[in-house]
């Protein structure tokens, strides 16, 4: 029996000595030897990127690292508020000619709408800016590519393009720039701005359905030749298709000479110039689309989606989607400088110490993937991670709500110097009202005040407290705060719905008699109709898989039972809530709209009658047709801002207000924490080419880290004490 | 044997038939091609020649099943059932829906990812848990044999997330020992980030492992040849670990390969809350991002390793037990 004991014991050992060995000697960061050191910013993401071609990225999880690599024509002043517009590789920033219809150039600036015919921009490129360097520019003597036709084991070795071995670049002319105008079109790419643009740029719906032909007619070509077993799919990785995309005729955008391009709009549409300062209208060399159309590429899945080639910035030195993406500066990066001018403030908050200064600052970007928001968040908290957002669950960890103050940091956070930093995002959330349905749409009063009626009584300040931890801002109409004709204080009060609360500054829900007057006049007192039955309502949603859902719906209900309303739930699958919305077959639906560019139009649109969602599939998804507001949509939609563009705001405000075709939720508020050695970030809504303007302190991180992160040994020997007596039992029973 | 490895292999075709027809069935009736371009080119600019433009790049503009406009074979093969689902067959998984990327070769690359986390957890459970479970059943009606039993039902009890949560918190933030979670491919970083997820997994299958084991062993223990090799004066240790193992290692055998796919599968949970890049963190991201080629390669290769598997069990009987035969 004593052999056992020493069997157990010297085996015990034996698992306990290995797990003791390896703890010692180990630490929490998860980074190698030295990187902290370096000038290199450190973040996560969670969901992995999967579009990085400039025509296909629009999420702002993959703008994030394209628009550090691609540079638009035009871009946003980083510091001034409200947003304004620079050149970024153009010269300046183009004045528009408009033309009438006989081909006249209007002498006006800022010519009535229906008299343009034509619109067109000049646009006139900086030189000397160079593509980073890139296997794709590689030459052979001859000065023929290095790297055309080349075989799938001469490349095989390489797990990334910037391991090739011969690297090249070259300047960026007009003609990139017209390259990818014309790549918008190519259907392969499924470019999401498309079906918008395409209304305003001459030529792009007729290039689009060139390019469909093109591509049908050579795929009709290869099918015939491979016969009954022919894969579209295998067929076109084995042998890309190249696409001439300069064959077709296409007036929208024309090349002037390598530094100049002319682009032509059908119409007047000043907003392009937005358009302009996103990746879609960067440049993008034809020697990358044809070193990545070749079979070895497609093998090794090199290709512009997983391995831009830009002129930005920084290049992608790694991409791992699954794990981790790196992105290095650019060594061939133009002469660009830190504004020396910002907002007001911006001098207090120390964000014009490094004004004129030469940029990027940082070396080099390292992304991890980080799924689970509580793992990430640690890290940030053991200054691994320089920057993090908060998830609810950690809210009351990082942010304390005092009466007078608002939001503050918890003293812990104060006490590791992080920083907080907020601001509005230019989203709107709300619950709309299906115009189409007899009980809830319809324009008569009744119906009207039944709508304002339920306005009234979801108080959003109350949803923000319970479940957002007051991350948010009442909204009062489809405008958010930071674009042109939103109106801040009591101006801008939603008189039906709202009022102004002095004493505490912000907008509060009228009183819940107030909505029961109103479902009185609505014809329904005490929620019940003229029958006497009690008004019911169905909440159509696709959201029963999100865990949060239930305890909001609950909330909904809640608020709704106040004035006698019954609520139903109508969740379904996505495919099936996609069906019910194109047929207008639903009753109270939510949704939200992020501003793709700072102007008015691109909310105020969500209204516009000729963009019902039954009708035309378009996002006026509550199909709210209203003639005032519609004329007054086309006076407002292409004006520059005025006090005039102003005032037909605030109508159009005052008619979707009265006619609350939706319950303004909230536009939310960010909350960004950064770590005290991450500098000059300021938040910006409408760009992510942010990175180059931000800096490291790479020595004080270190110092933080060191100072946070000592490990602690002596709880794994008594752990290992622990279960060495834990076999006291069976020594025991032994000798028994 | 041969002869029964492929009658096994071929009674596996209609499963994986099936499976694969089911496949089809949910991904291409309840959720047509239509949603799923709806889905990936997102709500906010779309019309529907976009859609059908999505739907004619990724091979979706095929009829379902037959196609009339062909004559034979044309009308069988140029069908999305035979591009989309046959393939499978051929381990031709295709394209993922959401970024191109070769969905065979993407496999290849997690795979590893997952097997570094769930092979050493499979061993060193196994090792444990059996060690554990022999030293109990040896000590069974005895306080030691009750406490433990009480310990693994403890153990049983507790959701694997709890050990994953915890884990994370002592060792990586109180103690400070081990990052909280990521992966660094290159060796030797790569350890660092291993250690606590296999700690973990090791925990989490101890109370279930031992338990199971135990039973097995108690069987074994009463039996007649145990009574015998002791009565022959053999020690206690060569009696557990050579007598008692060996007669033992039919339902362990059982337990042991079916778990297999799982081992490749990876884990969905410690993938997601370490951040390992495996096969596991692949399925949920398909999931989330609804990328349907994925997820229907990834639900036909775990039932096409699951029926392997099987087979490998059958296998693993005839070298174990000399008496069983295959025929």
């Amino acid at each position: 029996m004593n052999i056992i004991c020493d069997e157990v014991k010297s085996k015990m050992l034996l698992l306990m000595l290995p797990i003791a060995v390896l703890f010692a000697g180990c630490s929490n960061d998860p980074y190698r030897p030295g990187e902290a050191a370096e000038q290199t910013f450190f973040s996560s993401f969670s969901t992995p990127p999967t579009k990085l071609d400039p025509s296909s990225s629009y999420y702002s999880h993959e703008g994030r690292i394209i628009d550090q690599i691609y540079e638009p024509l035009f871009t946003y002043h980083y510091l001034k508020r409200p947003y304004e517009i620079i050149p970024n590789t153009a010269v300046s920033l183009p004045v528009p000619v408009y033309y009438d219809k006989d081909g006249n150039i209007l002498s006006e600036k800022d010519p009535a709408p229906d008299s343009v015919a034509k619109a067109v921009y000049t646009i006139e490129l900086k030189k000397g800016i160079m593509y980073q360097n890139h296997p794709c520019f590689a030459l052979n003597k001859d000065g023929n590519p290095k790297y055309a036709n080349v075989k799938l084991k001469d490349i095989k070795k390489y797990n990334y393009p910037s391991e090739f071995e011969f690297q090249g670049t070259r300047e960026v002319k007009a003609h990139d720039y017209a390259l990818q105008m014309r790549r918008l079109a190519d259907p392969r790419l499924a470019s999401p701005i498309l079906s918008i643009i395409s209304q305003y740029i001459s030529g792009l719906t007729e290039l689009n359905k060139a390019y469909i032909d093109m591509l049908a007619a050579e795929r009709e070509r290869r099918k015939i030749a491979a016969g009954a077993y022919y894969n579209q799919e295998r067929d076109e990785k084995n042998n890309p298709i190249r696409l001439d995309y300069f064959a077709p005729e296409f007036k929208g955008v024309e090349v002037l000479g390598d530094y100049q391009l002319k682009v032509t709009l059908k119409r007047k549409y000043p907003q392009i110039i937005y358009w302009m300062c996103m990746h879609f209208f960067a440049a993008v060399p034809q020697e990358a689309i044809d070193f990545y159309n070749q079979p070895a590429m497609s093998e090794k899945q090199f290709s512009l989606n997983r391995c831009p080639v830009g002129s930005g910035p920084y290049f992608l030195d790694k991409f791992k989607p699954h794990e981790v993406i790196i992105l290095k500066r650019n060594p061939n990066y133009h002469a660009d400088f830190y504004p020396t001018e910002g907002a007001p403030d911006d001098i207090e908050k120390g964000l014009l110490i490094d004004a004129g200064k030469r940029m990027p600052f940082i070396d080099k970007q390292v992304y991890r993937m980080e799924k689970e928001a509580i793992p990430g968040w640690n890290k940030f908290l053991q200054g691994y991670v320089d920057v993090s957002g908060i998830a609810n669950d950690v809210f009351d960890q990082a942010i304390q709500i005092s009466a007078g103050d608002g939001a503050m940091l918890s003293p812990k956070m104060q006490n590791q110097g992080i920083r907080l930093i907020t601001g509005i995002d230019p989203t709107l959330w709300y619950t709309g009202f299906n115009m189409l349905d007899k009980v809830v749409g319809g324009y008569s009063v009744k119906n009207q005040k039944l709508r304002q009626a339920i306005s009234i009584v979801m108080d959003y300040n109350e949803f923000l407290d319970i479940f957002l931890n007051g991350r948010g801002v009442l909204a009062q109409g489809p405008l958010p705060p930071g674009i042109f004709g939103y109106r801040t204080g009591e101006k801008g009060t939603n008189p039906y719905v709202d009022k102004w609360d002095a004493r505490s500054k912000r907008h509060v829900r009228q009183s819940v008699e107030k909505a029961r007057a109103l479902m009185v006049e609505a014809g329904y007192p005490s929620g019940r109709d003229k029958d006497g039955q009690p008004l019911t309502l169905d909440y159509d949603h696709s959201a029963g898989m999100d865990p949060s859902f239930r305890s909001r719906f609950d909330w909904t209900r809640g608020r709704l039972d106040l004035i006698g309303i019954k609520l139903n739930d109508k969740g379904t699958d996505l495919s099936r809530f996609r069906q019910k919305r194109k047929q207008g077959n639903w009753q109270l639906s939510s949704g939200g709209w992020l501003a793709d560019y700072p102007d008015p139009e691109n909310f105020m649109f969500l209204f516009y009658g000729p963009n019902g969602k039954v009708e035309t599939g378009g996002p006026n998804m509550v199909n709210y047709i209203n003639p005032e507001y519609d004329k007054l949509f086309k006076q407002m939609e292409s004006m520059a801002n005025s006090e005039q563009r102003q005032k037909i705001i605030d109508e159009m405000m005052e008619i979707v207000q009265r006619d609350a075709p939706a319950i303004w939720q909230y536009y939310p508020v960010s909350y960004v924490l950064c770590h005290k050695w991450y500098k000059n970030v300021k938040p910006h809504a409408m760009t992510y080419n942010t990175m180059k303007y931000h800096k490291i302190d790479a020595d004080m991180r270190v110092k933080s880290q060191k100072e946070w992160n000592k490990p602690i040994y002596w709880p794994i020997g008594v752990l290992v004490g622990l279960l060495l007596l834990g076999l006291l039992p069976v020594i025991i029973v032994n000798k028994e | 044997m041969f002869g029964y490895i492929i009658r096994r292999g071929l009674y596996g075709f209609p499963i994986l038939l099936g499976v694969n027809l089911l496949l089809f069935l949910l991904f291409f009736y309840v959720n047509t091609p239509d949603d799923m371009a709806e889905t990936f080119l997102g709500e906010k600019h779309i019309t529907q020649e976009q859609i059908d433009n999505w739907k004619q790049e990724h091979g979706y503009a095929l009829p379902r099943f037959i196609n009339t406009a062909e004559s034979f074979p044309g009308m069988i093969t140029q069908t999305i059932f035979w591009q989309k689902s046959m393939s499978l067959f051929a381990f031709r998984f295709g394209k993922s829906d959401q970024d191109n990327s070769d969905i065979g070769t993407e496999v290849l690359r997690r795979m590893p990812y997952s097997l570094c986390i769930t092979v050493p957890v499979f061993i060193l459970s196994l090792m444990l848990n059996l060690f554990v479970a022999m030293i109990v059943a040896f000590y069974r009606a005895t306080y030691i044999d009750t406490w433990v039993l009480v310990l693994c039902v403890i153990m049983m009890s507790i959701s694997a997330l709890f050990y994953i949560i915890y884990g994370q918190m002592v060792f990586a933030i109180l103690l400070k020992l081990v990052p909280v979670s990521g992966f660094d491919s290159k060796a030797p970083y790569f350890f660092k980030f291993l250690m606590l997820p296999i700690l973990m997994g090791v925990i989490s299958s101890f109370g279930g492992g031992v338990r199971y084991y135990r039973t097995i062993f108690l069987e074994e223990i009463n039996k007649d040849y145990i009574r015998t090799a002791r009565a022959k004066g053999l020690g206690e240790g060569l009696v557990l670990f050579k007598h008692a193992l060996k007669n033992a290692m039919l339902p362990i055998l059982t337990n042991v390969v079916v778990m297999i796919p799982f081992l490749i599968m990876g884990g969905l949970l410690t993938e997601n809350f370490f951040g390992i890049p495996g096969l596991g963190s692949y399925m949920i991201e398909a999931i989330s991002r609804q990328d349907f080629a994925v997820l229907r390669s990834m639900v036909f290769l775990g039932a096409f390793l699951y029926v392997i598997s099987l087979i490998l069990v059958d296998i693993s009987y005839t070298m174990v037990d000399p008496r069983i035969r295959l025929g």
